[in-house]
Parts: structure tokens; sequence; C-alpha cells
């Protein structure tokens, strides 16, 4: 035994000692750094190939290769923009800057990935820009980065409205959802309608479903991270839309001429100023609206350094006001939202060493308050986080990039407080805070061991600890309160987890043609989203982890097969298996808010997600766009449900498909067009019913009593099938011109075939009747759009 | 707290429903069948004797038409009084065992209803038909069809009324003069005791059982907040000035009130996002669901004014 350890040691320490000494003697390389700008100054993704070796531009658009000395031709493509190429002699670290232009002669293709899929050893992600978001036909002109990746094989939503996004059998609160590296809580406008993310504001999104890096944690299932957008680094310019529910604005432009920019976007929805105009009398002060402001500074130090400043707020707000007869009144009022803010100074500090230092903040409030004639509540809830976060790149090599970095997170939960009345008694609730503290430190290697095979391996140790100060109320097993309570000091530990995360993924290229990828991944979670709905709204909370509430923790394995083919095709397929322990969910019927003791009302189980996803893209030509398709099956166990026998998921869908076209007719007309089809939701739907609260009037010799549904088996009902096909053109009146201003048009036509897709379902019972009806409710049917867009 | 709906987001999705165009259209449901199961609602009360009462029934199919109960006739259904004493359980005094029948009563202006059954004294002897006593236990046993049921309820001490006032009246849209019922009590210092509320008036008049009341039930969580406090709840439904309300103010051990707290879920758990909720019934056996609820009753009247 103590002789396998020593062999096992001495093979590490060789191993480690090749991948670090062998490779710098290897090597002696120099230091190719490309920067790919558009004529705007802005960093755009491009796709790099220079000798043998590829590279992708980070978000700045900036890629770092190393090189032996020698000569090279370096070619430069970008979606949408002319490609470009050149020769270079390397002796000595180079840095070259392409300014690509785009492209008039070559028809713009609506792609997923700017780069070349089979090439990247990450696999199960996609990209999307906003200039492909911008093709997609949209719900009433609003362009949605949220709703455009659920287009995307594995990646699905709960219907025409709803916050969640799930992915590979994920929960909605499993997916990180990053905007500049800062986390969103709650990212959606209109409770799911509308995400919080301003088409003008963004440069791109991504997702990545398996296979995460090591510097991504905290969640088990995605990484959702939207890119905003750099402004103008030439001129100052103004770009806008007006649309049927909202108008937007931005402007942007230099700071310092081609090194520091700046940029303001902002949007409000006005349906309650069109409505208060149409029909003053009756909308009175009831109304809905939301908005939201984006900021970005990016400040230029000097050759090596550069900071970025980011800002985001916005808010929803909802009044409702109606005297239904003299003794019946009705109020709601509500308002929430996100306010982000963040900084990140990027340093070049060698040819060989970069490192990224960010400071974040977040914080997301809600405000409400109902009363219904005599009965009233107040509740508001929320929480802030503080994070810092330090990333850093050391390329040793050209085949060799080591990434490291620590973040470190400080939470406070606001769970509710509130009060509600009846008369003139009132209850007042203020449910304790919570503190935590999160904290994650990683280190991965990408190695490029052939120039066939790529090894990304990472480890990730992850920490949560609830601290105090925090009083917790004792309950006994009956959920009645002993009266003893346990009181923490400030900073005292509650409760603490770790966890090493490994990350793994392999790729290896046959040609330059075929691909295939392996990855497996864990995924550690410290924080719940406390809902029992099929929906998640803004009164839905975050809970951490506690001495009850164990972390989340999912394992997934994923192994995929890529292939280009001529004529700009790429076919991928992906297949994958997850095993998901600690999943929470909540007793039904459980009473959530204002609710001091509610992890008396949680369960926990585990849940199983396993599905094949193909993709198929055209990328070039005058048509382009992919078909998506995922089957797959989604299951959850819990002992407390369904007599402990796994059930269905919500959102278990087995098939799943999409289908996105991009046709460019000329300069002036562009279409496109898309097609969704997905199996129905599983609901629980009751199998029996009984009468109960019995009474007898004998005015009419007739019973009084009360309905009450019996349930069987979880989930075990399907809603209909799911479909829509929504079509857009794209008018640009005068695509020649070479004046400042410049318009275009956006038609938009949303459920062509006005499909009634259920939004839920629900049985009428008419017990006078003795009538039993089921009914389907559904939220859009056929809805037309136009937006004018503009820019000078 | 009061019962509210708004945990479960139904506000939201109204805001939803009332922005956006939405529509309905009826469709078939294709519900699953299952065997019927044994559906048992059973009172002791302290101070109402025709209220004390066991009905029984059954599950139906939930596409079936049938909405009245469907009674279960020939029951054996009796009821005994005990005591719980730490160390030995329960002890049942079987001299108190009653033995309920179906039958017609004085309470029920002599209707007989298939599946109710009632002590037979109500009829023969009503001054000592059965009646709880607060502190008391009670066993609940149930043999139907060939199987046996059990379940066992504890009376509390009823806290009493300190007061019944009114809201200042207001007319409604038909121009009747209403004001609203408010009652005075103090918590009693114990966390975690519970009450519910019925009270019947003109209207309830020449109705019978629990369920013909009017009632009001409020959460867990309420004790907590208030406990020991005095207490003052208007309740929401306005009566009638110069009607007469008899006010119930019932105490509860907790597995009774958590069998009405998810009843109270269950009844109005109707919506989009609703998840499907289990009665937490507190009767043993197999494939059966209900409540043997002991009351702890305090009464008081009140003239609307």
């Amino acid at each position: 035994m103590v002789n396998r350890r020593k062999t096992i040691c001495i093979r590490l320490w060789n191993f480690l000692f090749l991948l670090f000494v062998g490779q710098n003697v290897l090597g002696q390389s120099k230091l190719l750094k490309v920067s790919v700008i558009n004529d705007q100054h802005q960093g755009i993704s491009a796709h790099i190939v220079a000798g043998a070796l590829t590279a992708v531009t980070d978000s700045t658009g900036t890629a770092l290769l190393h090189l032996s000395p020698g000569r090279y031709l370096v070619t430069i493509s970008a979606v949408g923009y002319s490609g470009s190429s050149q020769g270079i002699v390397l002796y000595s670290d180079t840095t070259i800057a392409f300014v690509l232009q785009k492209s008039t002669t070559q028809l713009k293709p609506i792609t997923i990935e700017a780069d070349r899929i089979l090439q990247l050893n990450q696999m199960s992600s996609h990209l999307l820009s906003i200039e492909q978001m911008k093709k997609l036909p949209t719900l009433m002109g609003e362009i949605d980065p949220l709703k455009s990746i659920t287009l995307l094989p594995g990646v699905k939503n709960a219907g025409d409205a709803g916050n969640g996004i799930y992915v590979r059998g994920g929960g909605p609160d499993e997916n990180l959802v990053l905007m500049d590296g800062i986390t969103v809580y709650n990212p959606t406008h209109l409770l799911g309608a509308f995400s919080i993310f301003n088409g003008d504001a963004v440069k791109n999104i991504s997702v990545i479903k398996g296979g995460m890096p090591a510097e991504y944690g905290g969640r088990l299932s995605s990484v959702i991270s939207v890119t905003s957008r750099e402004g103008n680094k030439d001129s100052l310019k103004f770009n806008g839309g007006i649309g049927l529910i909202s108008s937007r604005l931005t402007v942007e432009g230099p700071l310092s001429k081609g090194k520091s920019s700046f940029i303001i976007s902002a949007r409000r929805s006005y349906i309650d100023q069109l409505a208060r105009w149409i029909a003053p009398d009756s909308i009175g002060n009831n109304g809905y609206y939301f908005y939201d402001v984006n900021a970005k500074l990016n400040i230029e130090l000097n050759a090596a350094n550069s900071i970025s400043l980011n800002f985001y707020t916005g808010r929803d707000n909802f009044n409702y006001d109606k005297n239904e007869s003299t003794d019946r009144y009705r109020h709601f009022k509500a308002n929430w939202g996100n306010t982000l803010a963040g900084a990140t100074w990027k340093s070049q500090i060698s040819r060989k060493i970069q490192q990224e230092l960010s400071i974040f903040h977040n914080s997301f409030e809600l405000g409400s308050s109902i009363t219904y004639n005599t009965d009233g509540i107040l509740f508001s809830s929320g929480l802030v986080d503080y994070q810092v976060k330090n990333d850093w790149m050391y390329l040793p090599s050209d085949r060799l990039k080591l990434k490291a970095g620590w973040q470190g997170t400080w939470h406070q939960f606001k769970p509710g407080a509130g009060s509600t009345s009846a008369g003139e008694q009132e209850f007042i609730s203020k449910i304790n805070k919570q503190y935590g503290r999160e904290a994650a430190g990683y280190l991965s290697a990408d190695w490029d061991i052939s120039n066939r095979l790529n090894i990304l391996a990472g480890l990730r140790v992850s920490y949560f600890d609830q601290v105090g100060p925090k009083t917790d109320v004792v309950y006994g097993k009956d959920g009645v309160p002993t009266g003893k309570t346990i009181a923490y000091k400030k900073g005292q530990r509650i409760a603490k987890y770790m966890y090493p995360e490994p990350r793994l993924a392999m790729r290896y290229l046959f040609d330059r043609e075929t691909s295939i990828k392996l990855s497996y991944t864990r995924t550690v979670q410290y924080l719940h989203l406390a809902t029992t709905s099929a929906a998640t709204f803004p009164s839905d909370l975050w809970v951490p982890v506690s001495r009850l509430i164990k972390p989340g923790v999912a394992d997934q394995v994923a192994a995929g097969f890529f292939k280009d083919f001529s004529k700009g095709y790429e076919f991928s397929a992906e297949a994958y298996y997850k095993q998901m322990d600690n999943e929470l969910e909540f007793m039904p019927g459980a009473q959530l808010l204002l609710n001091q003791n509610i992890e008396s009302e949680m369960i926990f189980g585990t849940g199983k997600a396993y599905g094949l996803e193909l993709l198929l893209k055209k990328k070039t030509g005058p048509l382009t766009g992919w078909i998506g398709y995922t089957l797959s099956r989604t299951e959850r166990t819990f002992a407390e449900l369904n007599g402990g026998k796994p059930f269905p998921y919500r959102y278990d869908r087995t098939h799943d498909l999409s289908v996105v076209a991009n046709y460019e007719l000329s300069e002036k007309w562009t279409f496109s067009g898309l097609f969704v089809f997905s199996t129905g939701n599983a609901l629980t739907m009751p199998n029996g019913r009984f009468v109960y609260n019995l009474g007898f009037n004998f005015s009419n010799d007739s019973p009084i009593y009360t309905n009450i549904n019996r349930y069987g088996k979880i989930n075990d009902y399907r809603m209909p099938a799911y479909h829509r096909l929504d079509l857009s053109a794209t008018f640009t009146p005068n695509p020649e011109s070479t004046r400042r201003f410049k318009s275009h048009w956006i038609l938009s036509v949303y459920n062509v075939y006005n499909r009634s897709n259920p939004y839920f379902i629900y049985i009428d019972v008419d017990e006078n009747k003795k009538t039993i009806q089921g009914k389907q409710v559904t939220l859009f049917p056929i809805l037309p759009s136009i937006s004018w867009n503009f820019n000078f | 707290m009061k019962k509210s709906n708004y945990s479960n987001g139904y506000i939201f999705i109204l805001l939803l429903l009332l922005l956006c165009n939405s529509c309905e259209k009826n469709i078939d449901l294709n519900l699953d069948k299952t065997p019927p199961m044994l559906v048992v609602e059973a009172y002791i009360n302290n101070s109402l004797r025709t209220y004390n009462y066991v009905i029984i029934g059954k599950t139906v199919n939930f596409n079936e038409s049938q909405f009245a109960n469907t009674a279960v006739e020939k029951a054996t259904v009796t009821i005994t009084e005990g005591d719980f004493e730490k160390g030995k359980g329960y002890q049942w005094n079987t001299a108190s065992k009653v033995t309920m029948k179906e039958g017609k009563t004085p309470g029920m202006h002599g209707l007989y209803v298939p599946g109710a059954y009632f002590d037979p004294k109500l009829t023969t002897d009503s001054s000592h038909a059965l009646l709880g006593k607060p502190g008391k236990a009670y066993l609940l046993e149930i043999v139907a069809e060939g199987r046996k049921y059990t379940a066992i309820t504890t009376l509390p001490i009823p806290v009493p009324i300190d007061s019944l006032t009114n809201t200042p009246p207001f007319k409604d849209d038909s121009g009747k003069i209403l004001a609203r019922l408010t009652v005075h009590y103090t918590d009693p210092d114990t966390l975690g005791n519970a009450q519910i509320y019925y009270w019947g008036n003109r209207y309830t008049k020449n109705t019978f059982g629990w369920g013909a009341l009017s009632t009001d039930r409020y959460l867990p969580n309420t004790d907590e907040l208030v406990n020991g406090q005095a207490i003052h709840i208007t309740h929401s439904a306005p009566l009638p000035i110069g009607d007469t309300a008899i006010y119930y103010l019932v105490s509860i051990e907790r597995p009774v009130y958590d069998f009405w707290d998810s009843f109270n879920k269950a009844r109005v758990n109707s919506g989009p996002f609703s998840t499907p909720v289990v009665l937490k019934s507190n009767i043993k056996g197999s494939n059966v669901v209900g409540c043997f609820s002991g009351f702890a009753v305090s009464s008081m009247k009140h003239v609307m004014k």
C-alpha cells in the first residue's frame, strides 16, 4: 500500500514537472496579443487562426496566443463582419489590432456562435450576439435575451410567461444569471413576460449547460451570462426605439477618444400612460409600468490596465384600486426591482499573466400592500449581496493556460417584514434577517496535450456559512414553539458547509470538421428559492442553507459529437445525465411568507435528468438558422410525495423542438421566423373529490357543503402540447444612405396561427348545475407588433 | 395572521391577466379514476349537544355528477371519554362509551340524513346526551364496510370572550344597513394555542351543523405574534343592524387546527399555480381522510347596532 502511494506520488510529481517545466523548456514561445474591434472601437467576438492555433476573443475582443517564433498568417473571422488577415513575423511579443468592417457584400448570417463550436473545449454552451437576437421575432417588439436562449436545446422556459428558465432538468433557481459578472436574482419584468435586459444595452448572452469551467459556481444547472455593450469610443451616438409597450433611448460616446467610453441606456414601458389617455375615468390611478437604466464606463488607463464601471437599476410598479361596492374595497400595490453595481479592473501584468479584480453589489427589493375590506397585508422582502472576485490567468506556454481565482460574497437575506390586519387588530411580523458568507477558490488548467486532444481540468472549492446575528425560535415536532430561543451573536457561525467541486472536460479533434467532447461537472448550490407554485414571483424568497437546509449538489456527465459540413452547416449531438441531491420542495399548501418556521415546511429529495440534444445550424448564405431538438426526462423523488416514488418534474418535456430561420431578401428586407413545439408541462390533477364541512339548510331542505379535491399521483397529468409560429420582417428604408441618421422598422407577429397554448388549466365545478368542465386559459393570442428603431 | 392567497402569488397573476389579453376555452379532461376513500367528519364539543355528531361518506371520481355526500350507512360508531396520563398514555373510561346512531333528531328538524350519526339520547333524553368536557380526551371508533378506523381528540380549556362589538354601520348598494362584528378576548399565555371563530345570525337560524355557521379561521403563526395579548378581530363579513349574532370562540388542539388549516388551503386551492393540498387528517386507518374535531367553545350574543 505504501509502495503504491509512493508510485502515485512520483508519477504525479513527474506529471507536474512535465506540465510546468517541460512546457516552458520546449516552448520558448512569444506572445501574440490580437485585439479585434469594429468601426465603433468596440471589441467583438471573433475567431482567430494563426498557423495551427485557433483562439476566440474574450468579451473585450482580445485573445492571447503563444506561438513559436516564425512567420504566420493571422486570419480573423466574425459574424456580420468582413474577414481579414495579416502576415506577421513573430520574433518577440507582439500586439496586433484588427478593425473589422460590417459586411456589405456578404449577407449577414444568423448563427448562434461566432466561432466553430467543434474546436472549443467548452461543451454544452451557446453564445448569442445582440445582432442575432435582433433578428428573431419578438413578443410585442421587445428584444429579450432570456427568451432567445430558450430556443436552444436543453434550455426551456415555463411557457408564455414566467420567470423560470429550466436547464437540463434543473429548477428556476439553479441558474447563475450574471450581468457583467454580477448575480441577478430576479431577471424579469412583468412576471417573466419580459427580461430586465434591455436589448440596446446588451452585447451578447451566453449559456453554459454543463461542463462548467471552475471559475463558475454557486448554482447547480447553468451559467447564463449577459455582457452589456461598451460605449462608442469614437463619437457621440444616439440610438433608440419606439415600440408598442415601451420605448428606449441610448446615449454613448467617448470619454477619451479611442480609449475610454460611456454608455447610458434607459427603457420605460407606457402601458399605464396609454391606458390613462384612452380611458382616464375607468383607469384612474391604476396601472403598471416598468423601467430600467443601464450605464457603463470603460476607461483604458494604459495599454495594460483598464477599468470598467457598471450600473443597472430597474423597477416594476403596479397599482390597483377598486371599489366593488359601498362596502367592498380592493387595493393592491407593489413595486419590486434590482439594483446592480460593479467595478472591474483588468490588468496585463506581464506577457503571460493577466488578472481581473471586481467588486460587485446587488440588491433586490419588494414592497407590497393588499387591502380587502377590513383585512390587509403589508409585506416587504429582499436581499443584498456584496462580492469581491479576483481571477488570474497564466500562460506558461502556447499549449497551456492556467487559471486561478477566488471570490467572497456577503449575503444579507430579508425574508420578510410586514403586518396583517383584521379591522383594528394588527399582527406585526418581522422575520429575522439572515446572513451568509460564501467563498470559493479555484484552479484550472486548459491543456492542449496534442493538436487533437485538449483537456480542461479544474477544481473549485466552495464554502458557505450562515452567521448571526440571529435568534432562532425553537419549535416542537408539531410545529408549536417551545418557548425556547437560541441567540447567535453577530458573526457567530450557525452552520457551515464546504465542498470540492471537480470539473473535467476533454475535446478530441478527429479532423478539422469533426470532434468529440466529454465532461464531468460537480456543482454545489447554497441558496434555494422558496416557492410552492408552478411559477416564480417577486414575492418568492431566497433562503440560505442552514443546519436543516443542506446545499444542493449536482453531478453531471455529458458527451458530445460535433461535425462541420460544407456549405456552412454545423451539427452537434450531446447526451447528458445529471443527478441532483438535496433538491428542495415545500409541503403542499405551505405558508411561505411571514413564516418564522419556514424550515418546517420544507422537504428534501433527489432529482435525475437525462436527455439527448441535437442541433443543426446553417451559418452562411441568404437562408440561415438552426433546428434544435431535445429528447429528455426529468424526475424528482421525495419520501413525502407520491408515496416516495419518482415523479416527473413539472417541466419534464419529452420533446422540445425549435426551428429558427432568417432570410435576407435584400439590403432592405430581412425576414425571420421561428417555430417551437414542446410536450405539455406535467401537472397534478385531482382524481376524485368529496364533500366536507357539512351543514343543512331547512329553509329549502338542502345540504350545505364544501367540495374538496382528492389527489393521487404527482405530476401525472400532461397539459396540451405547446407550439407556436412567430414571424418578423425588418425593413431598412435607405440601407445605402450615408447620412448620420439611420432607421429601420421591425414588424413582428407572435403566435401567427393563433394557437391557444395553455397558460394554466383549471376545473370549473358548478354545483347548482352539477357540471364539471375543464378550462384552459391562454395568455397570448396572435399579437402583431411594430417598432421603429433609429440611430444617429 | 389572516389566511391569504397572497403567498401563492395570485395577486401577481391577476396583474398579468389584467395586462394581457388572456382568453379561456373549454377542454376535455381525462382524469384518473380511483377506488373510493372513506371520509369522516366528526365533532365533540362542550357547549352544543346537538352539534356532537359524526358524518361518514366516501370520495367519488372527479367527473361524477354526484355532489352531495355519498353516505356510508350502517357503520358502527362509538365515542369514549378518557384522560391522557403521562407515562401511561390514554386511559379510556369504557363506561362512558356512547354508540352513535343514524336517525332523526330534533336538531335536524326530524330530517333523516343517511351517514349522519348522533347520540340517540338527543331524541329520548337530550339533557344527558353526549357533551364534551374541557381537558378530556375522546376516542372515536368506527367500523364501516368491514374496516376499523380510530381517532383521538382533546378539548382544550375554552378561552372566554371579553366582549363583542360592531363597527360603525354603513349602507350597502342595495340600501341595507350593515356592520361588521368585532370579538374581543385575551389570548392565553401558552404558545401554540389556536382559535377558530364561528357565528350565527338570522341567516343561519334555520340551519344545522358547524358547516352551516359563518366562520373565520386564522393561521398558526398568529399565536406567536400575539401570545398573551388582548385580541380584537373584526370579521370581514357584514351583518344586518338589529340582528342578534351568537358567537362561538372555539379553542382547538394543534392537530385539529392543522386539519382545518389544510382544509382552508384546499378549499381555495383552485388557482393556476396552486399546488395540490392534501388534508392533514387525524383519523387512523386505511384509505381514510377527515378529522375528529374537539371544540372547546365559549359563546356570547350580540345585537348589531
